[in-house]
């Protein structure tokens, strides 16, 4: 039995900036429990070769960075997992940030090559 | 969900299959292997490396139609190997052990073992790897790869005269990866894009590296970014061996990336360690980022064995998924795909590796037989992670204390389970959760009702207490009516987890023990009587 994992809540688009980052909050199904680890999932569509999706909390702390290896172009990125550290999520709530990369300097994903985000809870068996 | 013994043995059987447990391969007791590879810092490790030089130039020099060949042996990548889906671990297994040998063979070593890179420890590439031949941007190299013209003339005619000889079934599995003819194959060499509204090449997607351009990295900038160390990082790696499933549709619940028609097919959902420090490590050392947008170094396309930091970069992934397995196996868990999965994923045709002496591995070679280190017998010195796997095995070794008995009155079960089986239940290593097992009599006559809400302290007053309440814990159920022509004991048991919410835990303090009041009520709201308990334990899963 995994409530934590039956449950899966995808949050709210708080803003983007088309030339700056895509700004997302997300809500944690519950709180998070001992031996228990958030995710998030990042659905990616097709991305130019070499292009690198940043992912950091609201603040700037990292959160992973997702470079899609073994896809041929023309395919689709793939879905990625990146743990989060507890303590960037605030009252159950974590704000993130998203980025990608480009020659030029980095810019918002267009809706195409960031196709959702999830939040999810892991690791304990409940 | 359902035993019908009172017996630990017979508890703990119950608990497991409670827990979605299903028949995988017995656990064997290792062996010392033959061979052992070690952290590249170390001293053995550093010795390795040393036949690992003299096998490479040994490759090198290989005529292009011999399959041994430095850049044929790469091309084995480019053609068969499994990225985004949960042949990636396997497949790279055998694609190394099978590398070990040839380098043993050629180097003239017969004790070599690769040794791995841990960019945990050391996010940088290791010095010695831009020494010589181990580094692509070598002189050696530049016979080979000074430019794509001397590439194409060196290697294009014998590789496709290999085309030519490969199998149905090899053409098969390239042509689901989309290389339908040996044109479309050299495209990605080449980066040539033949869509009529493009018809150029596009310089990211060339797998060919020029030799002064085969590694970003240098010896002055040995550094992985801070990204790409991120990813490497304490925190991602323990997120990364936390799943206990070898593969689970949700991403985040799965060690493995997701289970796909073929180990050729498009990438699905990609595990953490796959999709964070496998894929960065990669790219970083190519040059994404900086040299946006191409041409990369090898480690960024599919010639990235052209690269010889690709074999210990893939040790490390190997030591890590050896590293979970052990954890698993500490934890009485699976290790593997379990029941039809395990045949889909054992018998899926690996058909391009060439063994130690050069030949074709052949058609009966299956993922199946690069399940165990056992298959090049071989093991890891420790690495970052290996504490996983201790920690699993304390837990096992130290708190399996018996199952404990309730008392039965008014239809209810009290046990006083120790506050440090509490505290074990709910510390962060804990793998093993405390679990109720409910023995009652299946309700019978007329009675409709089948499935049955266990509750935990719940008041007297509570008649029902659903998922959304602090008291539930489970709901149990039958399935099938009884068969009345059979005779079928009225009695059943069922084990179920406890979780760590509850508020008897909760509310521990600095008591010396938690006190349970177990006891079942109809579930879904529907009213009638609760069947009658016979028996109540609580144990360890």
């Amino acid at each position: 039995m995994r409530l934590a994992a039956a449950a899966f809540v995808l949050l709210a688009l708080v803003a983007q900036n088309p030339t700056a980052a895509q700004e997302l909050t997300l809500a944690l199904p519950h709180p998070l429990g001992a031996g228990e680890t958030a995710f998030i999932e990042v659905q990616l569509g097709t991305l130019a070769k070499g292009r690198v999706v940043t992912v950091t909390t609201a603040a700037g702390q990292p959160l992973g960075t997702i470079s899609p290896f073994g896809v041929r172009p023309g395919q689709n990125a793939g879905t990625y997992t990146l743990p989060v550290p507890a303590a960037a999520i605030r009252d159950g709530r974590l704000a993130i940030r998203l980025t990608i990369s480009q020659p030029g300097g980095p810019r918002a994903p267009t809706a195409q090559e960031v196709r959702g985000v999830k939040l999810g809870i892991g690791g304990a068996k409940q | 969900m359902r035993s019908t013994g009172h017996t630990r043995r017979h508890f703990l059987a119950t608990a497991a299959a409670a827990a979605g447990t299903a028949v995988w391969p017995p656990v064997r007791a290792r062996a010392a292997a033959k061979y052992r590879r070690h952290n590249v810092t170390s001293p053995e490790g550093e010795k390795a490396l040393a036949s690992y030089a003299k096998g490479v130039a040994a490759m090198l020099k290989l005529p292009a139609d011999h399959p041994q060949n430095w850049f044929r042996n790469a091309f084995i990548h480019l053609m068969d190997c499994p990225h985004g889906n949960w042949w990636f671990y396997v497949w790279h297994r055998g694609y190394l052990g099978f590398f070990e040998r040839t380098i043993r063979a050629l180097s003239g070593d017969d004790t070599f073992a690769l040794p791995y890179w841990d960019w945990t420890q050391l996010p940088r590439i290791p010095e010695q790897m831009f020494d010589g031949v181990l580094t692509p941007t070598d002189k050696a190299y530049e016979h080979y790869t000074g430019n794509l013209a001397r590439f194409t003339s060196f290697i294009k005619a014998a590789l496709n005269s290999s085309w030519g000889g490969l199998t149905p079934a090899q053409h098969g599995q390239l042509n689901t990866r989309g290389y339908t003819d040996f044109d479309k194959l050299w495209n990605d060499v080449t980066g040539y894009d033949p869509d009529p509204n493009v018809e150029a090449g596009i310089s990211g997607n060339e797998a060919f590296a020029i030799t002064c351009g085969a590694r970003y990295l240098s010896r002055d900038n040995a550094l992985l970014d801070t990204q790409t160390a991120y990813d490497c990082s304490p925190f991602v790696i323990y997120g990364g061996l936390l799943p206990t499933d070898f593969n689970n549709p949700t991403a985040y619940l799965s060690f493995t990336s997701s289970k796909t028609a073929s180990h050729n097919s498009a990438p699905g959902s990609f595990s953490v360690l796959e999709g964070m420090p496998h894929n960065n490590v990669h790219n970083y050392i190519g040059g994404v980022g900086p040299i946006d947008p191409g041409p990369y170094g090898n480690m960024t396309n599919f010639l990235s064995p052209v690269d010889p930091i690709f074999f210990l970069h893939h040790a490390n992934m190997d030591r890590l998924w050896d590293v979970w397995t052990r954890k698993q196996q500490a934890l009485k868990l699976p290790y593997l795909p379990t029941g039809d999965d395990l045949k889909t994923f054992s018998q899926e045709p690996f058909l391009f590796y060439v063994d130690g002496q050069g030949t074709p591995v052949g058609a009966n070679s299956r993922a199946g037989d690069y399940l165990s280190t056992e298959v090049f017998d071989y093991d890891y010195a420790p690495g970052f992670g290996e504490n996983v796997v201790q920690q699993a095995s304390a837990s096992v070794a130290a708190s399996r204390p018996p199952a404990l008995n309730a008392a039965l009155k008014d239809n209810s079960g009290t046990v006083t389970v120790p506050r440090a089986a509490v505290q074990s239940h709910l510390a962060d290593t804990a793998q093993r959760p405390l679990v109720a097992q409910v023995t009652l009599t299946r309700p019978g006559g007329l009675a409709t009702t089948r499935e049955f809400d266990v509750l935990v302290n719940a008041p007297p007053g509570v008649a029902s207490a659903g998922p959304d309440t602090p008291y539930y814990a489970g709901t149990i159920a039958f399935f099938g009516p009884m068969m009345p022509g059979m005779r079928m004991s009225m009695d059943t048991t069922f084990a179920v987890p406890l979780p760590k919410a509850l508020p008897a835990f909760a509310k521990l303090g600095a008591a010396p023990h938690a006190t349970l009041d177990i006891r079942v009520a109809p579930s879904r709201g529907r009213r009638g009587p609760a069947p009658t308990l016979k028996a109540v334990l609580v144990g360890t899963l």
